[in-house]
């Protein structure tokens, strides 16, 4: 027991346990922490997330042997604290005034100084003199009228020692009280059960409810007008619910903006609802709100079930739009092409800041500016769900934006097999409608209209014996991407051209396909400019390539915010905040208070002065301070007053 | 005993104070006054304390560290006159010629990167030929390059309130200000040291690291544009940013140094530099002052942070990678301290240490922003 204590003390345990959780604590911040177990298998493979999840490794901070190891830190320190703190009062307090001149003249900083008849008010002086220098004092006389001045300064440094060393012990206690171990053993016994069913909060078991006692960090997410008396505790694959002795209210939510449209401040106007009492309470980021010791911080917010007014625009025909409205967290059935579907709204954002592209002529020497962000307008998540439950996910922009000097509306969809939203570009025309864009997608769609277009490609054809053939592949081209997109003009290049001539055939087909586009928007009346019809040809090939046939547009709409809170209990804080003074004070008079103590015999009956000085740590510079102080006595000595 | 000729932090007699050093401390206590009148609008409570603590500071240091009192009035006189002469109007910027070539602060920013490198050029050449003028020559331009970023970081301050009035705030606030920041700390620090020992041969291993970090500041603003002054996102409007970050860039700038003074330790042993370089005795003792300052300040810096982190995040440790890093460079060097005080440890494994401390320092300055996510990054919110 004896050798194990001796141990926890030791220098050497110390240091290893602060290079332990220096590593635990790298580890964790490489591997991305408290994520459900299918994430780590998938990115690292069943082997290594059974590891992982058997070292606690997925929760570093809160695995009990990481905690274990602060709690070592903490008994360690502990100790050494323990064990020294007598000797440094002692040391404090001690001048040492008894040291023997045999040791004294073995320092390495002494020296013996001749004074054939010390004057009788050296005494006075020197004393004068340690004190001018900040050091504090004590006299030994002795036998034939001798003295000792035994002087010390910095003392203080220490009082550094203690409180550093104390401080420590002290945030490791109160970080180990905030790091809730009450339910970590209560989990750990089966006593409380996480809950992973998406309850409402009066039908959670009461193994997964926590009472009002300990501390906990949990969200609370409120919708504008809603009010909740419990709090989402996350853990692992699942949550606890903690329940608050008050009820929370909250009645507004706003983002307020920069000029630019990005985002200067959260703010929620919230309302306490205790018995009787109420109190109101405005929370912003960096503005928290205490009450009964809970403190709420503002810490995010979505939507709280915005109603939507939209119009249902198909692509592929003219047809009128069809009215529709939602909510979000709702959905609304509709018909698509004779088919029934589901529109499941899951966020509404009435502002996007998005960065615009960078501006090639600034240059690194402009004056600092304001950036360029800039807000894009409003945008609605839905899932568009069929009658056998598949979903694909959408997003679509409600204003057109600018890209390139040219204004697009922009509708992105992701299908449950792919990785990222991918986006279409529908041009908007010169009234920034999409109306022809529409007339040109319904247009391709026709064959009559399509023929037309091949008809006219060819009689505008210089070479009249060719015109037959420029009709017959004008058409081609365009039953083909009508259907398929660009791909399917690599398809006919590759099959009707051979393989040298391709790299030059395949500029002649899209020149080609561009005229009969041209004419297609023609003779729908549209805005004929050949980058329109570019823009159209490639929103059209995308629209194709990702199955996107219709676009929302957005009449109307009544914003209902949701808020998240974050609620915390952390009855540790005020112990860690005392060991954080404690150590902000203990490194300041570490470094900045110098310890040094200096002697000086005087010895009237042989007409010797001895002086040494030693400071708390071998130093390079204390031989030139030394010399310092000996000129300076030296001085008194030979200066009677 | 002729090796500890240096006249290290030693008071030789009581600290008298000059006329001089009345008047610069009357001068910073009536600019502190100054900006208390003007800018009262724009500060809460907190910020006024900070602004009067930090005036009483600067008139402290000034009246004990005399060069700090030059360094202040040339900096306050070049703020003064480019706010002069931007009169409210941020497009002045372009049209007169002093802001667009000396004093705005994207000027005055390269300015300091310039005479940055030019000090390094000179100490090196200077140390490599044992010559003085050129060391001496070296030291002011160190010190134009700390007035050249001070103003640029102070006329940065004013034009974001140029910007928008409610855009302004301290340009501490990016990666872009934060490496003049540590431009300007790093090299007064180094200049600190340099005056109490009274030899200059250390400026051509400290300053390549300042130098580097001019490289990469000019790189971030060149091929990132991260020069724009950009609004704070909502967790960072607080006062708190006014104190954490200058406290933990004087920690990290200490750090830095520390480990160039390792180099110099290892380089102090052999060859040509050995005649040139103070002993090793006293570049251990100096690697030591600065890992303990470094301490001192990064301590204060981490303290402070948990405590902004308990007013903008709800908990005072949430293990975010920042913090984590925080921890693990505090540790790091915890040990390094306990091994050289009371294991005695010297020389060779400690110049080392403080070498790949700042590896372990720079991956917390950078790396993690760079490679890891946390709330730091500022994504979320």
């Amino acid at each position: 027991m004896k050798a194990f204590i001796q141990l926890l003390r030791s220098m050497r345990f110390a240091i290893a346990i602060l290079t332990v959780v220096a590593i635990a604590s790298a580890i964790g911040s490489v591997l991305e922490q408290g994520q459900p177990t299918a994430v780590y298998v998938g990115r690292y493979g069943e082997f290594w997330a059974t590891l992982f999840a058997m070292t606690g490794l997925t929760d570093v901070y809160h695995a009990s042997w990481f905690l274990g190891l602060l709690g070592f830190m903490a008994v360690s320190t502990a100790l050494c604290l323990a064990q020294h703190t007598p000797s440094m009062l002692r040391d404090m307090r001690s001048f040492r005034e008894h040291k023997s001149l045999q040791s004294l003249m073995q320092l390495p900083c002494a020296a013996e100084l001749d004074a054939v008849r010390p004057d009788s008010t050296l005494r006075a002086r020197a004393g004068a003199y340690l004190r001018t220098r900040n050091f504090r004092f004590v006299t030994r006389e002795l036998q034939n009228g001798g003295y000792v001045l035994a002087a010390r300064a910095g003392g203080m440094r220490r009082m550094g020692y203690l409180l550093v060393h104390a401080a420590i012990v002290l945030i490791c206690v109160g970080g180990l009280v905030d790091g809730n171990i009450g339910l970590r053993l209560g989990m750990m016994r089966g006593e409380i059960v996480p809950e992973t069913r998406d309850l409402p909060p009066a039908d959670v078991p009461p193994q997964s409810r926590l009472d009002e006692g300990g501390s906990f960090r949990a969200v609370l997410n409120l919708n504008e007008g809603g009010t909740e008396d419990a709090a989402y505790l996350p853990v692992n694959d699942g949550y606890l619910l903690q329940e608050l002795p008050f009820s929370v209210r909250l009645k507004r939510f706003h983002v307020e903006h920069y000029g630019n449209g990005q985002a200067k401040d959260f703010v929620s106007d919230i309302e306490i609802i205790d018995g009787d009492t109420r109190r109101e309470a405005r929370l912003q980021v960096n503005h928290p709100f205490t009450y009964k010791g809970i403190t709420f911080y503002q810490s995010g917010f979505g939507d709280g079930g915005t109603s939507l007014a939209l119009d249902l625009v198909p692509l592929d025909s003219e047809a009128a739009p069809a009215a529709i409205a939602g909510r979000v967290g709702g959905d609304t059935p509709v018909l698509l092409g004779g088919e029934a579907y589901r529109i499941e709204f899951t966020d509404f954002r009435a502002i996007n800041v998005f960065s615009g592209e960078q501006e090639k002529g600034g240059t690194w020497f402009a004056p600092a500016s304001q950036g360029d962000m800039h807000d894009v307008g409003a945008s609605l998540s839905f899932r568009l769900r069929d009658a056998l439950g598949q979903a694909s996910e959408w997003e679509v922009f409600m204003r057109p934006i600018e890209a390139q000097g040219a204004r697009y509306f922009v509708i992105g969809k992701r299908d449950a097999q792919q990785s990222s939203m991918r986006y279409v570009r529908l041009p908007a025309d010169g009234d920034g409608k999409l109306a022809a864009y529409r007339r040109f997608s319904a247009a391709m769609k026709r064959p009559e209209a399509r023929e037309r277009a091949a008809r006219t490609v060819a009689a505008r054809a210089q070479n009249r014996e060719l015109a037959a053939a420029i009709e017959r592949s004008a058409l081609l081209l365009l039953e083909s991407f009508a259907e398929k997109g660009f791909r399917a003009v690599a398809e006919l290049v590759e099959a009707g051209v051979p393989g040298a001539e391709q790299d030059k055939a395949a500029p002649l087909y899209v020149d080609l396909l561009q005229r009969a586009a041209a004419i297609l928007h023609d003779d729908a009346a549209g805005d004929a400019s050949s980058r329109f019809v570019r823009d159209s040809l490639i929103a059209y090939n995308d629209a194709v390539e990702s199955g996107i046939g219709l676009y929302l547009d957005l009449t109307g709409y009544k914003q209902v915010h949701s808020s998240a809170l974050q609620v915390t209990r952390a009855p540790g804080a005020a112990i860690v905040y005392l060991g954080m003074a404690m150590l902000a004070l203990g490194t300041c008079a570490m470094y900045f208070v110098r310890e040094r103590r200096l002697w000086i015999w005087v010895l009237p009956a042989v007409g010797k002065v001895f002086v040494g000085l030693t400071a708390n740590r071998p130093l390079p510079g204390l031989q030139a301070e030394f010399i310092e102080h000996r000129a300076a006595l030296l001085n008194l000595i030979h200066s009677r007053s | 005993m002729m090796s500890s000729a240096y006249p290290i932090a030693i008071p030789t007699t009581r600290r008298r104070f000059w006329p001089v050093d009345w008047v610069f401390a009357i001068a910073a206590g009536a600019g502190t006054c100054l900006a208390l009148f003007r800018y009262f609008n724009a500060m809460d409570a907190w910020e006024a304390g900070i602004l009067i603590l930090a005036g009483a500071a600067l008139g402290a240091a000034g009246m004990r560290w005399r060069p700090l009192q030059g360094l202040s009035y040339a900096t306050a006189a070049m703020s003064m006159l480019a706010l002069a002469l931007y009169d409210g109007n941020l497009a002045r910027g372009e049209s007169s010629l002093l802001l667009k070539y000396l004093l705005s602060s994207q000027t005055a920013i390269m300015w300091m990167g310039l005479c940055a490198w030019g000090a390094t050029a000179l100490y090196i050449a200077g140390a490599a030929a044992g010559n003085r003028q050129w060391l001496r020559r070296a030291a002011r331009a160190a010190w134009a390059a700390c007035v050249f970023g001070l103003a640029g970081l102070f006329v940065r301050w004013h034009e974001s309130y140029l910007v928008g009035a409610d855009v302004g705030h301290i340009p501490v606030s990016n990666l872009y200000e934060v490496f003049v920041l540590f431009t300007v700390i790093t090299t007064l620090l180094y200049l600190h040291l340099e005056d109490r020992l009274g030899d200059r041969v250390l400026g051509a291993f400290v300053m390549p690291a300042v130098s580097a970090a001019v490289a990469f500041l000019f790189w971030y603003g060149a091929a990132r544009g991260a020069h724009g002054i950009q609004p704070l996102i909502p967790a960072l409007k607080s006062y708190w940013m006014k104190i954490h970050v200058p406290t933990n860039f004087v920690g990290y700038g200490a750090f830095s140094i520390a480990a160039m003074l390792g180099i110099a330790w290892l380089a102090a042993g052999r060859g040509r530099m050995a005649s040139r370089l103070p002993s090793r005795e006293w570049i251990d003792e100096l690697m030591y002052k600065c890992v303990a300052l470094g301490f001192v300040f990064f301590t204060i810096a981490t303290i402070l942070g948990a405590l902004w982190a308990a007013e903008a995040w709800g908990g005072y440790w949430s293990w975010d990678p920042k913090e984590t890093w925080a921890l693990i460079v505090w540790l790091n060097y915890a040990a390094w301290l306990h091994c050289r005080l009371v294991k005695n440890l010297r020389g060779a494994v400690l110049a080392w240490w403080a070498l790949a401390g700042f590896f372990v320092t720079l991956f917390a300055f950078l790396g993690v922003n760079m490679f890891l996510s946390g709330l730091h990054s500022y994504g979320s919110l």
